[in-house]
This record gives structure tokens, C-alpha cells and sequence, in this order.
């Protein structure tokens, strides 16, 4: 225990004595040979760098007022670095949206980095010419940063720092770096490229950071855990979400409850394995947990990605909303003929894009053979597994897509699938005038077609009168 | 003093009247590429219908003067014909050859679409304009716009002030085309831009933005 009784130490004043001017004390300082107190001193030079004090014989302080008002003028103009430039701030921020987009474009920049992410390629040069230049920077840098496993951490960092200088503004009025809340000009975080950089925290704390204003959120395949999952629910303005590179099982009852409130979502791609899907049944059902508008979908939702363990039951009882444009169906083992056939007769209306991904397990050879019965005049894009459809899904006189502009055919490579489909197929079809709009067709070479036998040629023969053109994909 | 650019017989001629006091008669359909322009004669048509038909003559002036008082100020001079007129618009802050060169422009590209622009694209780096930002420019703006660097800047200013969209994107392109890939210290030598970081803020920028170099 301390004695609180004890006297305090007392520290004299060091004084020193200084040739020709006489004791000095540590409070006071010597300025052009004369003696000031310290802290007067440098509270003025604190106060404005360009007031310098004027020191008389006296050893009192005077600032010349002419000097003054002509330092307080140069301080004022000093403002912008662009005051004296040849053009306004605003044509600047143009020019660099141009140079930018240059710096993206082969035909320009030939020597373009590679970036896999979303981002796109920002020259971090042009924010250093001046401070309108860095300001005007800050939003077209930060939008969308390029993060891979190599500049992850330095991001988070910068992030930091940022936050701490905001925490800290009022302890330090007289920083360097005034904070600009950098996570607020995220808006697009594709965290694609990071595997195994990050830990569940630090992608929580960044989410949490970009929360206000992030609209667009790809998920890392690692460390997407459930304090992420909690951290979604602050993004409010999200409009599309990618949780299909998430290897880690995530708890669809929670992903539910957070996106069932997200107004503005409109694409989102579930995750490749999830649980807790009974529960989120049951909790739909007996109105355990309350979901607004009657359904556990967000309201405005216009493309949906449907991966993972998804159960016939989950299609049957939590209808999709009826105003989708783009529906994807990969990966989805427990899934049937009748499940897809439920939501192609709920969605089909208003559908302008499917796709059917490998694997879906539990189709037969020829389930979706029916698909183009189900789609309506809106149907533009369509990509089918060849594994999943028979010869009479060109055959049947039924099967019309009057506004079809691109089929892609796709096929696993699996054994039995080659030459399942033979060209004239599609070539009847075309000729009786099925697919009227139709003006690309994708191959999948795994289909096994030869581009110079006869039967694919009569193909290109009567697809070309149609002015359209076949590409085989690799 | 007037520079003949137009056509002469053209029934429709409006009359740019540069910062120097210059006149140069235009077909309105040339400079209806200039959306400011275009949107003012729009503008003084409506108030000529509506003083007509509550037959105030001084009305005209005032509707134009409270669109844009500060800026423009359009007189109309009824010529010795009744229902012909010419239209003169000041454009103070536009010195008359550059004035002369945008119409030279205008000329050129006289057949060619209007683009429309929305008023978010500028301001956005993922706008939907991306594909035309990465357009190659045309041989003949190339040409257009080699001379000097202080009359390209003035024509770009002017295309700016004037609203010609397409004028004002083809400049932007030269400009970013020439200094894409420069550093700092040239990019301010271009422009004439000070340097108004301190050392220590310039440090602590590259230091903010070494993320962004760790591609």
C-alpha cells in the first residue's frame, strides 16, 4: 500500500546559466539571444506555423500586423494545390475515370497486371500529385479493392489505422493524417482470392468495418464462420451475395433470419454446404421466428444461385419469390426432378436466365427434358447438362423457346454421356423453327460432336441462315 | 464583325458572341449538340409561345434571364423579316478562336448519334459508360486536337461550360491518353499543379496506399 500521507517530491527549477544572458530555467527558452518563456513560445508556433513571434529588445512578444494578415493571405490561397491549374477539380476526376479505364484495357495498357477479384487495376501514383487528387482518389481506390493473400493483411492495417486515428482525433488535433474513413468507400469486397489468409475475426472485423456501405460481399472459400455470419446482418444495403466458395458448413437457419430483412438484396448465391435447413423449416412453419412478407426469401431477390444440401422439402415449403430473373441450380446432391419442376412452375413467368450446373445426383438421364415446357416467352439464356436431357428435348413438337437468344450444352465429361445427343436433334428443331430468336449456341466438347462431320455442318449450314453462330467450349 | 461558319441559307442561325465580342452565326442544328445551348433555345421557344399568347413583349428577356441570369443572357433582335430572327447568345468566358475551332468540331461530327449521358456517370468509375471510355479516339479528333496544350485545355474548359458531351469526352480521352502512366512530379508539371503535401503526408499516403501496389 502506498503512504498517500507522504509528501509529494518537489523538483526545483534547473537553471543553468548561459554566458552574457544570465540563469536560464527549464521553463524558459533563449530565442535569438534573448529569454522566453517556453510555453508562450511554442503555443504560438503550435497555433499557426506561419506566425512567427517577433521579439524586441524587451524580450516581449509582438507579431507585426502587416506581416500578419500578408501570412495569414499565403495560408489562405496555399488551400488547394490546383488553385493555379489548367483545369477544375471536377474535369480531373474525368480524366482519371479515363486513365483508369485505360490502365484496364489491353488495347491501351499492354502491360496490365492480372487480377482475378473483381477489381480493377488503379495506379496509386495519381493520388500522391495533390491533395484534391488524393481526395478525388480515396472513393475509385477503396470501391473495390484487389485483395489477395499478399496484400490482405497491409489492407486490414491501413483500416486500422484509419479507425485508430478516428478514435484518437480529439487526443490528437494536430495529426498529419486526418482520418477519411476509408472502410466507408467500400463498396464492393471480393474476398475471392483469400485462402487461408485470413482468421474468422479479422473477416468479421472487416465486414463490420465496410458494413455501412458495402453493396456487394464475396465470401472467402476459409474462414466464413458464424461471427461473420452474425457481422452480415449490419450490411443493410448489400444487393448481391456470394456464399458459394464458403467451404465451412454455415447455419442456413441464421443466413435466413439476416437476409430475410436485407431489402435491397438482389442476387445471392447460397453456400456449398450448410445446416440447421429442418430447422429453418420448422421455424417457418410454426412461426417460431417471424419472416417478413410470409416467406423466407428476401423480397426483391432477381437471381438466385441454389447450392448445397437444399432438400426437396425446403423448395416445397419455402416457395421462391415469384419475381426472378436468373435462376442457377449446381451442386444441389438432394434435390429431384419434381423439386426443379415446382420452381420452374413458380418462377418460369418471369425467368430470363437458367442454369443447370453439374452435379445434380439425383436426376435421371432424361429429367429435364421438360424444362422448355415450363419457360415462358421471357426466357433468353439457358444452359443445359446433356446428362440430364434425352433427344426429345429438341424432338418434342411442344418444346418452343420463341425469345431463346443463347443455349449453352454442357456435359460432364462422365462415361456414357458421349454422343448422347446427336446433331440432327438440333438441326430439326432449328428447322421447325422452335427456337426462332436463337443466335448462339455454346458446345461443350465433352459432348463429342465432330465440327467436320456432315451432321454438324448441315447444323452450321441451317443455323447460319438463321444469322447465328456455334462455339465449342473447352 | 462576324466569322461566316455556317450555312448562309440556313433559316435556323444562332449567334455565338465569343468573350471578345465576336459574332459567329451557327445552324441551330449543329449547335444543338451543346446541351446548355440546346436546352436555352428549347427554353426561349416556350417563353416566345407563352408571350405571344399573353402579349407581354418584355417577358421573353426576363422568363431567359431568371433560367441562367447569372451566366447567359439571350437577346432576341428581330430582323427585318417578321417571323425570321436570329438569336444571340454571349458566351463571355470562350475566346473566339476556340469558339471557332468547337464549331469546326461541331461540323465534323454533325451526323453523328447523340450519345445521352446521365448525370451519375461521372462521377462513378463503374458506370455503364465503360465500354466508351476505352473507345479508340477517331483519326480526325486525333488530329483535331494536336496543337497546343493551353488550347486544348481552353477547348475542353469550353466543351465543359457548353455541355457538348461528345467534344468534352474526346478531349478527356486526349488528355488521359497522354499522361496515363506518368508519375506525380510530371503529372503536376502538365497541369501546373503544386505540391501541396508535406513530406511526412506523402509518406504517409504511400504508406496508407502500399496495399494497392501488392497486386
Amino acid at each position: 500500500m502506498a503512504n498517500k500521507r507522504r509528501p509529494k517530491k518537489f523538483k526545483p527549477p534547473y537553471k543553468k546559466y548561459v554566458g552574457g544572458i544570465g540563469y536560464v530555467t527549464s521553463s524558459q527558452i533563449i530565442v535569438n539571444g534573448i529569454i522566453v518563456d517556453k510555453s508562450k513560445y511554442l503555443y504560438l508556433q503550435e497555433e499557426d506555423e506561419y506566425e512567427r513571434p517577433v521579439i524586441d529588445m524587451m524580450g516581449k512578444l509582438i507579431l507585426d500586423s502587416s506581416d500578419y494578415s500578408k501570412q495569414k493571405h499565403e495560408k489562405q490561397n496555399k488551400v488547394s494545390g490546383i488553385a493555379n491549374s489548367k483545369l477544375p477539380i471536377e474535369l480531373y476526376s474525368m480524366i482519371l475515370d479515363y486513365m483508369i479505364d485505360m490502365d484496364n484495357d489491353d488495347n491501351f495498357n499492354m502491360n496490365k497486371p492480372e487480377i482475378n477479384t473483381k477489381a480493377k487495376y488503379i495506379d496509386s501514383e495519381y493520388s500522391l500529385v495533390c491533395k484534391d487528387f488524393y481526395l478525388v482518389m480515396l472513393p475509385r481506390l477503396y470501391n473495390t479493392p484487389n485483395l489477395t493473400s499478399r496484400n490482405f493483411k497491409n489492407f486490414i492495417d491501413t483500416l486500422d489505422e484509419d479507425k485508430k486515428l478516428k478514435r484518437n482525433i480529439k487526443k490528437i488535433p494536430d495529426n498529419i493524417v486526418t482520418p477519411k474513413h476509408l472502410a466507408s468507400f467500400v463498396k464492393i469486397l471480393d474476398l475471392s482470392m483469400i485462402i487461408q489468409s485470413g482468421k474468422n475475426s479479422i473477416i468479421s472485423k472487416l465486414l463490420r468495418r465496410c458494413s455501412s456501405s458495402l453493396i456487394e460481399f464475396i465470401a472467402p472459400q476459409t474462414s466464413f464462420g458464424t461471427l461473420s455470419l452474425t457481422t452480415l446482418r449490419s450490411c443493410l444495403n448489400l444487393k448481391s451475395l456470394n456464399l458459394q466458395l464458403v467451404a465451412e458448413k454455415v447455419d442456413l437457419n441464421e443466413l435466413f433470419t439476416t437476409l430475410n430483412k436485407f431489402s435491397s438484396l438482389k442476387h445471392v448465391a447460397l453456400p456449398r454446404a450448410f445446416f440447421n435447413c429442418e430447422l429453418l423449416i420448422e421455424n417457418f412453419i410454426t412461426g417460431r421466428v417471424k419472416f417478413e412478407g410470409g416467406s423466407v426469401w428476401p423480397p426483391n431477390l432477381v437471381d438466385v444461385t441454389l447450392c448445397g444440401n437444399v432438400t426437396n422439402s425446403f423448395i416445397s415449403i419455402c416457395f421462391l419469390p415469384t419475381n426472378l430473373k436468373k435462376l442457377s441450380i449446381a451442386y444441389c446432391p438432394l434435390l429431384d426432378d419434381v423439386s426443379i419442376y415446382k420452381i420452374l412452375d413458380r418462377c418460369a413467368y418471369t425467368l430470363e436466365t437458367i442454369h443447370f450446373g453439374y452435379p445434380l445426383t439425383k436426376l435421371r438421364s432424361d429429367s429435364l427434358d421438360d424444362v422448355l415446357r415450363y419457360c415462358s416467352g421471357t426466357l433468353k439464356e439457358l444452359t443445359i447438362l446433356v446428362d440430364y436431357i434425352s433427344k426429345y428435348f429438341f424432338l418434342d413438337d411442344s418444346h418452343v423457346a420463341t425469345n431463346l437468344q443463347t443455349l449453352t450444352l454442357d456435359c460432364s465429361g462422365s462415361l456414357s454421356q458421349l454422343n448422347k445427343l446427336h446433331p440432327d436433334d438440333l438441326t430439326i428443331a432449328l428447322v421447325e423453327n422452335r427456337f426462332p430468336a436463337l443466335k448462339t449456341i455454346y458446345l461443350s466438347a465433352k459432348i463429342g460432336w465432330d465440327l467436320n462431320s456432315d451432321d454438324v455442318q448441315d447444323l452450321i449450314s441451317v443455323f447460319e441462315d438463321q444469322d447465328g453462330s456455334i462455339y465449342m467450349t473447352y | 464583325m462576324s466569322l461566316e461558319t455556317g450555312n448562309e441559307q440556313s433559316n435556323a442561325k444562332i449567334i455565338l458572341l465569343s468573350g471578345e465580342g465576336i459574332e459567329h452565326p451557327v445552324e441551330e442544328e449543329l449547335i444543338n449538340k451543346s446541351i446548355l445551348i440546346n436546352n436555352l433555345l428549347q427554353q426561349t421557344k416556350e417563353a416566345k409561345t407563352s408571350s405571344s399568347s399573353t402579349n407581354a413583349p418584355s417577358s421573353l428577356i426576363d422568363d431567359i434571364n431568371d433560367i441562367d441570369d447569372e451566366e447567359d443572357e439571350v437577346a432576341s433582335n428581330v430582323s427585318g423579316e417578321a417571323d425570321q430572327e436570329n438569336i444571340v447568345i454571349p458566351i463571355p468566358n470562350v475566346r473566339s478562336s476556340i469558339l471557332t475551332k468547337i464549331i469546326k468540331w461541331l461540323e465534323h461530327h454533325k451526323k453523328d448519334p447523340v450519345i445521352s449521358f446521365s448525370s451519375s456517370n461521372n462521377t462513378s468509375s463503374t458506370s455503364t459508360d465503360d465500354l466508351r471510355r476505352t473507345d479508340p479516339l477517331d483519326e480526325w479528333d486525333k488530329q483535331f486536337f494536336t496543337m497546343d496544350q493551353e488550347m486544348m485545355y481552353e477547348i475542353i474548359l469550353a466543351s465543359n461550360y457548353l455541355n457538348i458531351p461528345q467534344l468534352l469526352d474526346s478531349g478527356c480521352k486526349m488528355i488521359a491518353n497522354m499522361i496515363r502512366g506518368k508519375s506525380a512530379e510530371e503529372i503536376r508539371q502538365i497541369f501546373n499543379i503544386e505540391n501541396d503535401f508535406t513530406k511526412e503526408e506523402e509518406e504517409a499516403i504511400r504508406r496508407e496506399n502500399e496495399w494497392a501496389e501488392q497486386i
